[in-house]
């Protein structure tokens, strides 16, 4: 027989007293958005796009260095113009982890600001990637922490710590039901709340004592596996909580249409084009209706293979193997700041108060590696887009001329979100201080 | 225990190699020596055990969710990263739709519930019906029985949502919580002394908990009713109980799921699902052929296994299985028209035993090219357990393009070789994998390469070989195999990698081996009979001592 769920009913046991026993702190859930209204209005929200396998570092730094029209693109990346005065280059710095493995060292080394742990079989991040710092800080307040999302990707980029590797939503269409799935309300869909939230905590209750009593029973390193267990079920009784609240009166927010339920792959190479453009308009609508404020969208994943429709080798070989200036190698590092671009342009058409979304962003663009036939950590590939309400600069190209660490950029836009820190990275990475060119 | 294998053959080779003296002996073996207190971890359901959780015990024909929390790899194995990985809150969140997704499927087909619950669902069950279902459905899901507080909050749990809603939505809801809860996906392992005090002793696991390990180490999956009931009544704990439990699980068709896991972790065959090849290079590349390629490997084993053959011959065998897909590739006849059927390797295809198998090919090798150096680093580090080291971060790895002067990889892979930094290693990789250039890099023969004759011989460790035929053969007879496998089966099925303490035990494993003819039931059936299986170290210190 088919499940019914009767309204009435549910409201009863609700006015009863009989359906949820709430174990998340009251406070933090009757405060609902207040946070919506801080700043003159809009929440600051941080997003990276990431490609994997560098690119080629002569045709990658701009040339002049200042603001305006002190500078200007270089050719790779040329298809940012629609958005340049948005943009601020960060060139002439370097990733400074100890670069043992390749593609490894770089690409948890930058999202972390310190070097890996593990060894050739298993390499790891040694603590949490930046953006799920900023999860914690800035995520309570919206229906989820973070996003962690890519184009053609198996592999995220985001990290919870030791082989915790968060994992990556690439498939458009999980993406929309996801986010905009059936529990999805627009602003003006008030009070039509779906009753089987309410039937959820009270599962999520009963998992949870589950988890502590076998918590009791257990070794010290087991027992932080399971707290790390039991994150994700408060993250979800959060979210739950959330989702029962009416939805946030955002202008620009609405639903937006379904994507494709597939983007099959054409004689083995994936609709890369197609599928960043949906991607794009789906992040940027969950970022316009606060349904988080932090996203780590792996536009494609270190070490990669994906065959281009103007290749014949997969990308990491491609980095190897051709020969001479590598025409082709350049050629995906430009097809690469195009889909950026795209992303962008995405975010900056939608309107937020006198600005657009992208002004109340901090994007951070990078890669795992600069060049990457020889994996080097020297000018690394940093654009910032966005001010984040105002806290960063734009229009800028800056250099460092004393071989700067990148992690100091990365300090500088935590910072700008909000988070007090003292410091980012560790050991030969560390930074107590921003990168101030780029500071406000 | 890759350390404890390291002795130096030569002073270059000592960064690359890792040998182990090891003559085959035919003495009967030695009784198992003492074992090692190793602390037992919690381990995480790897994907595929969710799944065969669901199959095994719901019946055929749910549709199970597979986008589940990643499974982790260390030291190769994903049985091994369930030890130590952890959980996402994306984990979490697809671990509670995947439970909701499968409970839902379970009550629109109500009957599937009759077994536990013994009572019409869709009409107004008793009290007790309702906590029965709850008993032996919990003890089946989580290997032991409920405690009391678990049973009372499942019990509350339906009731609460039963009384708004109807009986079969409270069903949905409590195995909804069974399926989310720690208890079903995590396994942790109990044993019969009290936990604190004895920091440094080994202790006998629980019946309940060796029930889990033997049905997850022979079947990967859960306990089914006999062995739950031999655990009820400590009957497993057993020697001859045990015993013939053993031989009755290796008799049943389960067996099969759990020696294909192994073999899917250990090749990484899964990782032919997701596989790309460039259809303008290759012809033949296909999703269905690398689907093919990994069930005609999966049939070999079988094959191996299932007539208790000399382990060894899966590198030699001439025997395979193929379907139309795969025979063209090989271009020999098609056994059957449709589905699999057996046929003999002649000599003239050049093909015999795993490592000319299309999955072994293609795993090993680039999207447009074959790759000596991978296919080297997989015959070293999988099949005789030498250490690879990876190559240094900061150098060129290009290899020279083809020329007229160097026309095939070989001469290539000899330019490369000229720099100091990269030879040691590399010779030791791609004078291997060179064996292999026969097959490109979709596994189809060829004699040349641009224009060239390819020369597939070579030398492993000390042994000459003419080509990949006879590759096999000298791979087969390598003194590592025995150690190598034993190491792998042995780690798989204790859920840690062998330690250095532990290293008489792979001795006493391999006599076994060599003494019951390389039979690799034999060497399973040892290892789930052995001390060090029924046993583990005391649980981490706890942070308040109990």
């Amino acid at each position: 027989m088919k499940r019914t769920l009767n309204r009435r009913q549910f409201l009863r046991g609700m006015m009863a007293g009989g359906l949820v026993t709430v174990q998340l702190p009251l406070l933090e859930m009757f405060m609902g958005r207040k946070a919506l209204a801080q700043d003159g209005g809009f929440p600051r929200r941080f997003g990276l796009f990431y490609w994997g396998n560098g690119n080629r570092p002569e045709h990658w730094v701009p040339t002049g260095e200042g603001f305006g029209d002190d500078w200007t693109l270089s050719q790779s990346l040329q298809s940012l113009l629609p958005v340049k005065d948005k943009l601020a280059v960060i060139s002439g710095m370097s990733l400074k982890v100890p670069n043992t493995s390749p593609h490894w060292s770089g690409g948890i080394g930058f999202l972390t600001g310190q070097e890996l742990i593990g060894d050739d079989d298993n390499w790891t991040a040694a603590v949490p990637s930046f953006d799920q710092l900023l999860a914690q800080e800035i995520g309570g307040e919206t229906v989820y922490r973070s996003l962690i999302t890519g184009c053609v990707t198996n592999e995220s980029v985001s990290w919870n710590g030791p082989n915790a590797r968060n994992p990556v939503e690439s498939d458009p269409y999980a993406f929309y039901e996801k986010i905009f799935g059936p529990t999805f309300r627009a602003p003006g869909e008030e009070g039509i709340v779906d009753p089987t939230l309410g039937y959820r905590r009270s599962v999520l209750d009963v998992v949870r004592e589950d988890t502590l009593a076998l918590q009791n029973q257990l070794g010290a390193t087991d027992r932080i596996r399971l707290e790390q267990h039991l994150d994700g079920i408060r993250d979800i009784e959060l979210r739950l909580a959330r989702l029962q609240e009416d939805p946030p009166a955002l202008d620009a927010c609405f639903r937006p249409d379904a994507p494709l339920e597939e983007y099959p792959d054409i004689e083995s190479r994936p609709q890369m084009a197609a599928r960043n453009a949906v991607m794009s308009q789906m992040i940027a609508m969950a970022l316009a209706c606060d349904q988080t404020r932090v996203v780590n969208y792996t536009f494609t994943s270190p070490l990669n293979n994906i065959l281009y429709d103007f290749t014949d080798m997969g990308h990491h070989s491609l980095t190897h193997n051709e020969s001479g200036d590598q025409p082709l190698v350049q050629k995906v590092t430009e097809f690469a700041m195009e889909q950026a671009s795209v992303f962008l342009q995405a975010l900056d058409g939608i309107p937020e108060g006198d600005g657009t979304l992208l002004d109340n962003c901090a994007i951070l663009i990078s890669s795992e590696v600069s060049e990457g036939r020889a994996h080097s950590l020297d000018e690394y590939p940093l654009v910032l887009a966005g001010s984040a309400g105002g806290r960063l600069q734009q229009n800028l190209h800056h250099r460092s001329h004393s071989t700067g660490n990148a992690n100091e950029l990365t300090l500088s836009v935590l910072r700008a979100m909000g988070m007090n820190l003292v410091s980012f990275g560790a050991g030969d990475s560390l930074v107590t201080n921003g990168l101030s060119a780029v500071e406000v | 225990m890759f350390s404890g294998l390291i002795l130096s053959l030569s002073l270059s080779w000592y960064a690359c190699t890792g040998e182990k003296d090891t003559a085959e002996t035919l003495s009967p073996p030695t009784s198992e020596p003492s074992v090692t207190a190793v602390s037992p971890a919690l381990r995480r359901l790897t994907i595929s055990q969710y799944q065969n959780i669901v199959t095994d015990v719901f019946g055929e024909g749910l549709l199970v969710p597979s986008n589940l929390e990643p499974d982790i790899e260390t030291e190769g194995f994903k049985s091994l990263g369930a030890s130590i990985s952890s959980i996402s809150p994306v984990g979490v969140e697809r671990y509670e739709q995947a439970s909701y997704s499968i409970a839902i499927q379970i009550i629109e087909d109500s009957d599937r519930l009759t077994p536990w619950f013994g009572c019409e669902l869709d009409v107004s069950p008793s009290q007790a019906c309702i906590s029965t279902g709850i008993d032996t459905l919990g003890l089946e899901l989580w290997r032991s029985p409920l405690t009391t507080v678990e049973r009372e909050r499942l019990n509350e749990l339906y009731q609460i949502i039963a009384d708004q809603t109807d009986t079969l939505t409270g069903v949905e809801y409590v195995l909804s919580a069974m399926l989310q809860s720690p208890r079903f996906l995590y396994r942790s392992e109990m044993n019969t002394d009290s936990l604190i005090n004895n920091a440094q002793a080994v202790h006998s696991l629980d019946a309940w908990s060796l029930a889990s390990k033997l049905s997850f180490f022979l079947w990967n999956s859960v306990p089914d009713v006999e062995l739950l009931e031999l655990a009820q009544s400590e009957e497993l704990l057993d020697q001859s109980v045990l015993e013939e439990q053993i031989d009755r699980m290796m008799e049943d068709p389960r067996f099969e799921n759990g020696t294909r896991n192994f073999f899917d972790e250990m090749l990484h065959l899964y990782a032919l699902d997701d596989i790309t090849k460039d259809p303008f290079v290759y012809t033949h590349a296909s999703p269905d052929l690398y689907a093919s390629a990994k069930e005609e490997t999966f049939r070999t084993i079988d094959y191996i296994i299932h007539n208790d053959m000399d382990f060894r011959e899966l590198l030699t065998t001439q025997t395979t299985f193929v379907d139309r897909r795969l025979s063209t590739l090989y271009g020999i006849p098609a056994p059957i028209s449709n589905g699999f059927g057996e046929v003999t390797l002649t000599e003239q295809t050049g093909r015999r035993g795993l490592l000319t198998q299309a999955s072994m090919l293609n795993l090993h090798a680039h999207a447009t090219a074959s790759s000596p150096t991978l296919r080297g680093v997989f015959i070293r580090k999988t099949l005789l357990c030498q250490s690879v080291p990876p190559p240094p971060a900061d150098v060129d790895t290009s290899i020279p393009e083809a020329t007229d002067d160097a026309p095939t990889m070989r001469e290539r892979l000899e330019q490369h070789f000229e720099d100091p930094s990269c030879a040691g290693c590399h010779k030791m990789m791609d004078l291997v994998g060179l064996g292999l250039e026969n097959f490109d890099g979709i596994g189809q023969w060829r004699n040349l390469e641009n224009n060239a004759p390819i020369d597939p011989s070579g030398n492993i460790d000390g042994t000459d070989f003419l080509n990949a035929w006879d590759m096999g053969k000298v791979v087969s007879e390598h003194r590592n195999l025995g150690p190598c496998l034993t190491d792998q089966v042995y780690s798989y099925a204790l859920g840690h990698r062998m330690t250095d303490d532990e290293e008489p035990h792979q001795d006493w494993l391999v006599e076994h081996l060599f003494y019951n003819d390389w039979s690799f039931t034999s060497l399973v059936k040892t290892i789930a009979l052995s001390e060090a299986f029924r046993s583990h170290g005391t649980h981490e210190t706890q942070s308040n001592g109990g």
